[in-house]
């Protein structure tokens, strides 16, 4: 199990135990006849089990936690650390919070639904206990993130108010109530079949808020995509996506449709990212050296992106939507982009300017 | 052999959904997911299959199912 190390396959060493998706076992010739042969290293080959739309219980995290502090206490979180050291001096908020004057707003997304349609969650984070999370999965493999991208962007949009110790704030709506619709595998990928039954799921549960970082480069808008979007604004909820990484292309599906709100990427100079699409584009948000949660160890990573911008837009509509039973639907578009921060740069790559949170 | 693949049924509001997935079946759609909530379904189906359902009334539009990822394809990031 040596090269166990891939997006599909975890490896604990210190329980002897791995865990490998249905196509990681079938590329490397594991199977339930591998227990029958007496002198096979496998002892056991057993399913995983899923979780569906159901309060996620303490249960079920409670090997997961322990073979997570295991590791970590072993020096496990060697093997990865994040791109920038924190500096304890400047501890406060990460940069993209104080953009979007996250820190001085008095709301905090109570009562809010936010819904994220990634690769999932880090279920067991430390900065999440207490915090309930309600999790579904469309694409065959249960909600917990092996990959950390969803675990990134849950953490923008819902992390916590005060992480522990020497980390800065990095979550915007810290007492929303937090949807995990898992529409993308752990290597990334997915189809927009599974994009349109975590929508349906998410405007199900009446979220007011769905984020989706996420897409399809080179394709124009979908009729199916847009009709989505439009039942979403009926019901009530809003869809932010992320505007693509292709620059000079132009923005990607779903994005690109009129009815899902399209978010570009600034650096921290509130230029557009170099990466960020061009095109349809209503908001833009942090996206350049974004901190947040990861799966553990190591706990946080600073990655970059239009998909670390989509989760700033999306805590900042929680905080919104908060503010008033009103700001639901397109009330609260049209709210996002009345309140946006002017920029000067063209509407194509930055839209109507910065998102920001109300006071 | 004729080779199915994945389709995307966007249904219009001109006649009940739940009528229009059973033309659908009956079309040749196999596998029929409908959601409710956007007014769409999913299911499997061949070409030639996919091209009559177009006509059906209560279909806006049928498209293939595509991918969809967090990255551009063969990069690291940005995400």
């Amino acid at each position: 199990m040596e090269d166990a190390g891939d997006a599909d396959a975890m490896f604990f060493p210190e329980l002897g135990v791995a865990v490998v998706t249905a196509d990681a076992a079938e590329s490397r010739s594991l199977g339930t006849q591998e227990e029958e042969s007496s002198d096979s290293p496998v002892q056991a080959v057993e399913p995983d089990l899923f979780m569906f739309a159901e309060g996620l219980s303490d249960d079920y995290l409670r090997g997961f936690r322990k073979a997570v502090e295991t590791l970590a206490a072993e020096g496990g979180q060697a093997a990865y650390e994040p791109e920038h050291e924190i500096d304890p001096q400047v501890l406060g908020a990460t940069w993209g919070l104080t953009a979007c004057k996250v820190p001085p707003s008095t709301r905090t997304g109570a009562g809010i639904r936010v819904a994220v349609l990634d690769t999932g969650f880090a279920l067991g984070h430390p900065d999440f206990v207490g915090r309930s999370i309600f999790g579904a999965t469309f694409v065959g493999q249960p909600v917990q993130d092996l990959n950390g991208h969803g675990t990134h962007c849950t953490g923008t949009a819902c992390g916590p108010k005060a992480p522990p110790g020497f980390t800065p704030r990095y979550g915007i709506g810290h007492n929303s109530q937090i949807f995990i619709g898992k529409v993308l595998t752990n290597a990334g990928g997915g189809t927009s079949a599974s994009v349109l039954a975590g929508m349906n799921w998410a405007i199900a549960n009446r979220c007011a808020v769905i984020s989706m970082s996420l897409g399809a480069q080179g394709v124009p808008p979908q009729l199916y995509y847009t009709q989505a979007g439009q039942r979403a604004l009926n019901a009530g909820c809003l869809i932010v996506a992320a505007a693509g990484n292709n620059y000079p292309g132009f923005t990607n599906a779903p994005a690109n449709s009129p009815t899902i709100m399209s978010i570009a990427s600034v650096d921290q100079n509130l230029a557009p990212s170099a990466f960020s699409c061009q095109g349809k584009v209503e908001l833009a948000a942090p996206g350049r050296d974004v901190f947040s949660s990861w799966f553990m160890p190591p706990r946080y990573r600073t990655i970059s992106g239009t998909s670390m911008a989509t989760p700033h837009a999306a805590g900042c509509a929680a905080l919104w939507a908060q503010t008033s039973p009103a700001l639901r639907g397109p009330a609260l578009w049209h709210k996002l982009l009345a309140t946006a921060r002017p920029l000067s740069y063209p509407p194509t790559r930055v839209g109507r300017g910065l998102v920001q949170a109300p006071l | 052999m004729t080779m199915t693949k994945r389709w995307i049924v966007t249904l219009s509001d001109e006649r009940p959904a739940a009528e229009t997935c059973r033309q659908l079946r009956a079309a040749g759609l196999a596998d029929l997911e409908l959601m409710n909530a956007i007014g769409i379904a999913t299911g499997t189906a061949d070409e030639a299959a996919a091209a009559r359902m177009r006509a059906l009334p209560g279909v806006a539009d049928i498209a293939p199912d595509m991918p969809v990822d967090i990255t551009p394809p063969g990069e690291d990031g940005p995400f």
